[in-house]
């Protein structure tokens, strides 16, 4: 074993004058040496676009006017950049934490159960994949279809089970209206159901005409050829039909031939004072019966729970505020909304980058020398207390890399946006990055306003990206 | 020949003298006969010896996948005419940002094709374009005035089209309108939300609006804005000389809203159609087996019919009405498709003849003979018979054959394009850095199709227009 | 971090783990499964979308396949493979995208040691605000870079005969550029995880910067240099727009200009962009399983002079 002089290392300080000066100074030379290759590359590939852009950002699109700050004002008075910056906030905020979370969480854990590779290749898998797959698969696992989503789907089960849909599903999120389906004899009635119109007394016979029936549901349903009702003393008989003939496109009221009636209707008898006195069902041509009614004057409903949707889906990309900012400005909403789709992308980010959090710690784990828990557990240290305090903080330095890469990274976030988000929640998921790319990229390279973008992107994080460091650095030395 | 003199009396020296004229008659009738024939054959042979000059070109375009097969197949007659061989390299939708890096690199292809005449102008004015006029010559008498005008910058003519796409197209489900009791396709404004208002009574949803990143919805509005303000002033919008403030763009809004404020109207309501990406939408008209149509009508261009054939074969044309093939709504039996003209708004005869198209213009960047040789017989109507045969290509070139296209809709797609008298670009094409967020102020008006927000998204339009258009 | 001990032995063993979990294996066994389950969900879509049917996913979900497995097909492979594995196919746009990722993995890890070594334990001033100015360099994103670097290639060709521009070494210059920075940072901060007595010592006893660096320092470095190295081979294998920007005309391609060829223009199947995924990973999976073993405790055995 050997051991270290502290004392040696105690004494030298950076800059001192040894036996041996030259061959110090060449030492200096041999380890500046070594950061050359690094310097040479960066500063001519890297630095010099930097200076590049910002020539950029103060001349106009064709690169051939000098135009000052114009880009930048005109960067700051679009709510859609607005937008980008608010959007960029909340995934600074979010995401970075999370990832490191569960990177750490992951990479102790699996320390301890046999199948680790296993579980490291699961969680990794994603990293592997090209970001535009993971896109695609979110976005369908987000899909606002519950036959195609799998969020939706579930979400759907569940609500299914205590809501299920009616024969005739009317989807308002869709647009439709039970309302509208009144055609001839019915109007609208409480509680989304439909009323007749006229009042009917036993021994005579109603007939109900509903238009905006598909003639899908028709299909299934097995609805045959509607047929007109025939009185009957004590009972009121009725027909429930689609009042729509192909052959008489336009006309309606009348029993057309080519007209079918409505199966599986729920019907109620009501009385004047709205009680509601019987309920039947209608058969296979629309035809219906309340029998042994009691003299009176009735109306027929149409419940309402025939057209119930059951869960139609929710549009998780969509760009809803998550906050109550539907009737401010639009300035206002641009800074303060916090859109449902940003979510659904952090969920997807973070299945996609947890794996490399993972890894790295894992790598620091490896590292780690076991002597000082040891020293720790001997000290009389418990399990938390040692993880807290001795290997949290040996393994500061990674998670220092984790924590700063994600939050330059979410800082250009743009492709997870561009192939997940669908068009219409662009603008509203918009990021300082996707900006550059649809302003620098779309139709040719353009340079000027993109550009502008991008200093500002530089402007914004290198000193918070420095602090970060810092305050980092200042906690792993103490 | 000299008339022959009387010769004297020299017996043999004259009939010597007749001997060696006649040869030499002879001799020279035959000389000049064969080689006449030689310059005649030395001509072709010349002419067939110059059409085979080898070497290679680059091509550039946008064309991947199944329509870069179809391109390939159509320079086959050239590569084997010429003997040139033809490196073809597709780029996606990245075909602007390639070629600027390209040119910038200083190794740009030799011939581009580009979805955007913005482009060429650009190219053009910075020299980097070779003048097709003298190279064409009588070429360019293949396409019409307005498509030549397109590919001109400053009045000399720098590029050559070749696939083009007419966005004058309305596509329906004749089982559909059949089983709306629809027998004729309208043929006006009114006309259509009449149909669309049976449809709806009939238990069907009229539209499938595709949204996407909102192309679609800004071609729909362009042909609503072609036929309800003319073609003078799409053109002038185009270019920008009147404002989106103006009275004729809240026109062709409000009567979109007609359409798009009826919510009911729409496969899946408005937010069901903001989230409506292309093809999909198609696919909800038009579906594959195993599902059945969930609309009536989608507005799009007519390369949605590479769409419909992928994704049955069982589609064929079919009608509604008396007359009409038999057409089923199950996609596994005999589904149809069919298109009919956008309607102009019921009074205007003459806006009702203009049509909205796009295409691809081809340019040579680095002129070299093999260069010149393609550009030539992409102005030929070779290439666009073959892959019009191959299906999912319209030409905007007047010299192919309407029997090259394979079915009687594609032809009269194909019909209408070409004999267009009133002829405009795709404007969101033609508007260079702002067509992205012109693309979204369209979304925009989806999703609040209010009289109020009309004003904002013009009032939003036109300040980012006039800030792309500065910079231009 | 204190001593090093000479030949540790690489056994796992309770004591020695990082956090021990008290309460039963068996539970943690359990949650690390459900978690493991819910993280390959999307895993197993992208594979599924992939073997069903073009489109198909648009309409149904992928747990729809269990009710009917026959949907099933390999249509999406095969036209992915029609080309055949001939030039212009498959098998060379997987030799081109090869051709591209080694050199920039080895250039990124190799450089990116140097310089931290460089950082950390050299002697001259600046160190800090080097480091600093490094890792802001991360932020520059790379769109910006594009036109500016093609410009920059140009120039250079104009100067010495050779422009990088439409060849594999302009790709793969770029991409190391991109790579520097993290790779630095990453490495830098693992190094400061490494007493500085230690290479005191080295020094005193007369080892040079480079045999220091060669003997002591990589080797301790081994699990970071394994992480740079696998995620910077992922980075590069499925980079698309570089290749697409820097490649031009030349006439061979990486994988992920193929695949993207692939789609249709106006992206009418973009399903194939998961089969392209299936086929794409099984290369950087490769280089992650071979490089895992670099996790393993115990390579720290030997670094004792």
């Amino acid at each position: 074993m050997t051991v270290v002089d502290a004392h040696v290392g105690a004494a030298v300080p950076a800059t001192s004058v040894l036996p041996g000066e030259r061959r110090s100074w060449r030492r200096h030379a041999w380890s500046l040496a070594f950061i050359v290759p690094a310097a040479v590359w960066l500063g001519v590939v890297v630095i010099y676009p930097v200076f590049a852009t910002i020539r950029y950002s103060l001349f106009d699109e064709s690169d051939t006017t000098f135009v000052g700050l114009s880009n930048y004002k005109s960067l700051f008075t679009t709510d859609s950049l607005l937008t980008a910056f608010r959007n960029n906030v909340i995934w600074v905020i979010i995401f970075p934490f999370f990832v490191t979370l569960f990177g750490l969480i992951f990479a102790v854990l699996t320390e301890r159960i046999k199948w680790s590779t296993a579980f490291k290749t699961i969680i990794v898998m994603p990293v592997v994949f090209s970001t535009t797959a993971s896109a695609l698969v979110w976005s369908s696992i987000f899909d606002i279809n519950p036959h195609v989503g799998a969020v939706n789907a579930a979400v759907q089960a569940v609500s299914d089970w205590f809501n299920p849909p009616g024969a005739y599903p009317i989807s308002q999120s869709a647009g439709q209206s039970v309302a509208s389906l009144a055609s001839a004899g019915v109007r609208s009635g409480p509680g989304g159901s439909l009323v007749s119109t006229a009042t009917v007394t036993p021994g005579h016979t109603v007939k109900l005409g509903l238009t905006g029936i598909s003639p899908t549901t028709l299909q299934v349903l097995g609805a045959k050829r509607a047929l007109v009702p025939t009185a009957s003393a004590g009972t009121i008989t009725g027909l429930v039909w689609r009042d729509f003939s192909p052959a008489h496109p336009l006309s309606r009221t009348k029993v057309y031939p080519d007209e079918v009636g409505l199966p599986d209707l729920h019907l109620t008898l009501t009385g004047t004072n709205g009680s509601s006195v019987a309920s039947t069902t209608s058969n296979g041509n629309g035809r219906f019966t309340f029998t042994n009614v009691p003299k009176g004057t009735y109306h027929v409903s149409i419940d309402s729970s025939n057209f119930a949707s059951g869960y139609t889906g929710l549009f998780w990309l969509g760009t809803q505020s998550l906050t109550p900012t539907s009737s401010l400005s639009q300035t206002a909403q641009a800074l303060l909304s916090v859109p449902l789709v940003d979510f659904a992308m952090i969920t997807a980010y973070l299945w996609i980058w947890s794996g490399f959090a993972m890894v790295l710690l894992g790598a620091g784990l490896a590292a780690l020398d076991r002597e000082v828990l040891e020293a720790a557990k001997i000290d009389g240290a418990t399990e938390w207390q040692s993880f807290r305090r001795v290997t949290v903080p040996l393994l500061a330095p990674v998670i220092t890399v984790i924590f700063v890469t994600m939050i330059i990274n979410v800082l250009k976030v743009f492709d997870i946006i561009l192939n997940m988000a669908p068009g219409s929640s662009q603008e509203g998921a918009n990021t300082l990055a996707l900006a550059i790319y649809n302003t620098g990229f779309t139709g040719g390279i353009h340079t000027g306003l993109a550009s502008a973008i991008a200093v500002i992107l530089f402007v914004l994080v290198v000193p918070a990206m420095a602090w970060n460091l810092k305050k980092l650095k200042g906690a792993k030395n103490s | 020949m000299r008339a022959k003199r009387s010769i004297p009396n020299t017996g043999l020296r004259t009939w010597s003298k007749v001997k060696v004229a006649a040869v030499v008659l002879a001799a020279t009738t035959m000389a000049s006969v064969t080689m006449g024939f030689a310059v005649l054959g030395g001509v072709s042979s010349a002419a067939a010896q110059s059409h085979k000059i080898g070497g290679s070109v680059s091509v550039w375009a946008e064309w991947t996948s199944t329509e870069q097969t179809s391109f390939k197949k159509a320079l086959v007659p050239f590569e084997q005419q010429t003997g040139v061989t033809v490196n073809y390299s597709g780029k996606g939708s990245n075909m602007d940002t390639a070629l600027d890096a390209a040119v910038a690199g200083g190794k740009p292809p030799n011939v581009a094709f580009v979805p955007d005449p913005g482009t060429l102008d650009t190219l053009a004015g910075q020299g980097k374009l070779q003048n097709l006029g003298p190279v064409l010559g009588n070429l360019t008498k293949n396409y019409g005035a307005a498509w030549n005008k397109l590919a001109s910058y400053k009045g000399k003519l720098y590029g050559v089209w070749y696939k083009a796409a007419n966005k004058n197209t309305i596509w329906y489900n004749p089982a559909e309108f059949q089983a709306a009791g629809i027998t004729k396709t309208p043929t006006t404004w009114q006309g259509l939300l009449t149909d669309a208002a049976t449809l709806k009574a009939a238990g069907i949803t009229p539209f499938s609006l595709c949204t996407d990143i909102g192309w679609p919805v800004a071609d729909f509005w362009q042909n609503i804005y072609l036929k309800t303000a003319g073609a003078t002033l799409y053109d002038k919008l185009a270019a920008h000389t009147i404002p989106w403030t103006s009275p004729s763009v809240t026109t062709a809004f409000s009567t979109f809203g007609q359409l798009v404020g009826k919510p009911s109207y729409l496969v899946g309501g408005t937010q069901g159609s903001l989230a409506n990406k292309y093809p999909d939408c198609v696919d909800k008209v038009f579906p594959k087996a195993g599902s059945t149509p969930q609309a009536a009508m989608v507005v799009e261009a007519d390369f949605v019919v590479s769409e419909i054939t992928g994704n049955s074969a069982n589609y064929h044309p079919g009608t509604t009405g008396k007359g009409g093939a038999k057409c089923t709504t199950d996609p596994s039996k005999t589904p149809c498709y069919n298109f009919f003209a956008f309607p102009a708004p019921a009074a205007d005869r003459m806006n009702s003849t203009a049509i909205q198209g796009a295409g691809d213009v081809g340019m040579v960047l680095t002129p070299t003979k093999q260069a010149e040789a393609l550009i030539k017989y992409m102005a030929s109507a070779k290439p666009g018979e073959i892959w019009a045969h191959l299906g999912g290509f319209t030409s905007p070139n007047n010299k192919v054959a309407l029997s090259s296209y394979p079915d009687a809709v594609t032809r009269a797609d194909a019909n209408e394009l070409v004999k267009a008298t009133s002829f405009v670009f795709s404007l969101d094409d033609l508007q260079g850095t702002w067509e992205p967020m012109m693309w979204q102020d369209m979304l925009n008006f989806v999703k609040t199709p209010t009289a109020s927000n009309i004003t904002s998204i013009e009032h939003t339009m036109q300040s980012q227009a006039t800030a792309a258009f500065k910079k231009k | 971090m204190a001593v090093v001990e000479a030949p540790a032995p690489a056994l796992p063993s309770a004591r020695r783990f990082a956090f021990r979990f008290r309460p039963s294996r068996v539970l943690l066994n359990a949650v690390l499964a459900a978690i493991g389950l819910f993280w390959l969900v999307p895993t197993v879509s992208i594979a599924i979308i992939s073997f069903r049917p073009e489109g198909l996913f648009q309409t149904s979900g992928w747990w729809m396949v269990f009710s009917a497995p026959a949907q099933l097909t390999l249509e999406n492979y095969k036209s992915l493979f029609s080309q055949g594995l001939v030039a212009g196919g498959l098998l060379d746009s997987l030799i081109t995208s090869i051709e591209i990722t080694i050199p920039a993995t080895f250039l990124v890890t190799v450089i990116s040691s140097l310089a931290a070594y460089s950082l950390v334990f050299g002697r001259w001033r600046g160190r800090t605000a080097a480091f600093l100015v490094i890792v802001g360099l991360m932020v520059v994103p790379i769109q910006i870079a594009l036109l500016p670097v093609v410009q920059l290639y140009r120039a250079f060709g104009s100067v010495t005969g050779f422009n990088p521009y439409g060849t594999i070494e302009g790709v793969v210059i770029f991409h190391v550029a991109f790579g520097l920075p993290f790779g630095i940072f990453l490495m830098r901060n693992f190094y400061t995880g490494i007493p500085n007595e230690l290479v005191e010592a080295g020094r005193i006893d007369g080892a040079g910067e480079w045999l220091l660096f060669r003997r002591l320092i990589v080797p301790l470095g081994m699990p970071a240099v394994a992480s740079l190295a696998i995620f910077q081979f992922i980075w590069v294998w499925n980079d698309l727009l570089v290749a697409l920007v820097f490649l031009g005309g030349y006439p061979h391609f990486p994988l992920t200009i193929y695949l993207y060829d692939q789609t249709r223009t106006l992206a009418a199947n973009y399903w194939i962009i998961a089969t392209g995924a299936m086929v794409s990973i099984i290369v950087p999976l490769i280089v992650f399983f071979s490089f895992q073993r670099y996790f393993v405790r115990g390579i720290l055995a030997g670094a004792v002079k």
